[in-house]
């Protein structure tokens, strides 16, 4: 489970947040341009600091300013996919997954197993030997969310994965980031810019709108637009 | 009723041109101008090949004071470019990616040596390292000379070379896309894994292109050696000062070296030319 309590302190805005969200279940974070998801990703992942309030993930305190808590980014086990994926282009398919289990000084059998097993769950069996630099985006988001998983995480943060993917892409994406998601049975967060994307794959959405809350619910009933600013929660 | 209106009429003259002629006198411009500026800058560098026979040249090579400039150079600018890539490297990375009061002020004084007359720079190392100098007295006191030893020529080619890569390694460093390096930490990796492993091989192109021009910068390095560290044969005198010495008193072996400098340094561009063109795709 995780339980966040953000404030932070922003160039335009202070950003507000209260979630939570259940090993299992998908919380899909929706809002306008800069209105700080992505922010509440990397404050939860421990590239940020919050001002106040804290990040607990499965009962441990991941970051609490006030008891001068703040794990390292290395050690926090959150599986996060980029916006962009990140794959590492200098490294193949391979060696990008491997490189999460390389870092945590795993076994050389054991990483050759989860690798392999990464392989089949992304279908990139095809693909290991292939340098990450001439994949297609489709291929580079199966390669991070791979990646990101391998470690076996405690939780699963992706950044608008969709976003540079094709209808047929984006429906393989989702089918794995679903099955992923149920079978390791950890919580996820994902941001997303498109209504119909959220509706389909989050149990639960946030509407974010500078900063604040405004609007959490069943993902299957997210408001086209938000009722404060009136700036669209994302596009149709 | 509006009177039609006509289009203006050219009357082509005697003396007017076709396109065809005009878009070859076009051409001629230009193939004279690319000629001319090639010319300016090739004649020189050619002079040098015509004024010697390769025989006279594979004799000169054999001349120890050839030999001993040479090597003199070839060690002193790899262990100055080696100084600079592990100080510099790792400078320009905290250095890019940190903010601290005095940032604009450490910026320019990087710059500056590429600006400063090489005497200039040679003169203030040897304030400062010299017998009398600012240092220089202390390390006197404790036994340790500097200025006109072989230290001298390191301290000044480090000095003079050292801003063609830092500037490269600072650049590259603030393009980086950090969403590497942040996926690789979120994996497990630590800071230090994680500039060995992601950071230094997406940026090892441009590394290397700096690099090269640092040992380019370094091996040709002439006004700020000649002040700091002299012109003593086999102990300071690098390549440059012994072309120097040659032009006064031994014209051949100035050719030499001279040539020699040439080839290295096309070899030294043409390097540079390569690594640029296979590119930094990642940075």
């Amino acid at each position: 489970m995780l339980e966040a309590v953000i404030s932070k302190k922003l160039r335009d805005f202070t950003l507000d947040l209260t979630l939570s969200v259940e090993p299992g279940k998908i919380l899909v974070l929706m809002g306008g341009n800069g209105s700080g998801k992505s922010t509440t990703l990397n404050i939860i992942a421990g590239l940020l600091d919050p001002d106040t309030g804290y990040v607990r993930l499965s009962g441990s305190t991941l970051c609490e300013p006030a008891k001068e808590i703040c794990i390292p980014i290395e050690r926090r086990r959150i599986g996060y996919v980029f916006q962009n994926a990140a794959v590492f282009p200098h490294l193949t398919v391979h060696e990008n997954i491997a490189y999460g289990l390389r870092a945590q000084g795993l076994p050389r059998q054991e990483i050759a197993e989860r690798v392999s097993q990464m392989v089949g769950l992304m279908h990139l069996d095809e693909l290991a030997g292939v340098r990450a630099s001439n994949l297609s985006g489709g291929q580079k988001q199966r390669v991070a969310l791979g990646r990101a998983i391998a470690i076996q995480p405690s939780l699963l943060m992706m950044d608008e994965p969709f976003s540079s993917l094709d209808i047929e892409s984006t429906a393989a994406v989702k089918e794995l980031i679903r099955e992923v998601v149920t079978m390791m049975d950890i919580p996820c967060i994902l941001v997303t810019h498109r209504v119909a994307d959220s509706r389909e794959i989050g149990n639960n959405a946030i509407v974010l709108c500078s900063g604040k809350k405004e609007w959490e619910g069943d993902s299957g009933f997210i408001p086209d637009t938000c009722s404060v600013c009136h700036c669209p929660s994302g596009s149709p | 009723m509006p009177r039609p209106v006509r289009a203006p009429v050219v009357m082509k003259t005697p003396g007017s041109l076709s396109e065809k002629h005009r878009r070859l006198l076009a051409y001629l411009g230009a193939a004279i101008l690319i000629l001319s500026v090639t010319l300016y800058l090739a004649l020189p560098v050619a002079a040098l090949f015509f004024r010697t026979t390769p025989e006279l040249f594979l004799a000169s090579l054999s001349n120890p004071q050839v030999i001993s400039a040479l090597w003199l150079s070839l060690t002193t600018s790899v262990i100055s470019l080696t100084v600079v890539i592990l100080v510099g490297t790792p400078f320009a990375f905290v250095h890019s990616r940190s903010n601290y009061p005095g940032k604009v002020i450490v910026d320019t004084l990087i710059d500056l040596p590429l600006v400063l007359p090489p005497a200039v720079a040679g003169f203030a190392l040897l304030v400062l390292y010299g017998r009398m100098g600012l240092l220089g007295k202390y390390f006197h006191m404790m036994g340790i000379s500097i200025a006109f030893t072989t230290l001298a020529v390191i301290i000044a080619q480090i000095f003079v070379a050292s801003p063609f890569y830092i500037r490269q390694a600072k650049s590259l460093f603030e393009q980086f896309d950090q969403n590497y390096e942040y996926t690789a930490r979120t994996l497990g990796a630590s800071p230090v894994r994680t500039f060995l492993t992601i950071t230094l091989p997406l940026t090892a192109g441009g590394l290397l292109s700096g690099a090269v021009m640092t040992f380019g910068r370094a091996l040709g390095e002439f006004g700020a050696t000649i002040m700091f560290a002299g012109n003593l044969p086999g102990v300071t005198q690098t390549m440059p000062l012994a072309v120097y010495v040659g032009m006064e008193s031994n014209f051949d072996m100035g050719l030499t070296i001279s040539i020699l400098l040439v080839i290295i340094s096309f070899i030294i561009m043409i390097s540079v030319r390569l690594i640029t063109r296979r590119g930094m795709p990642h940075a």
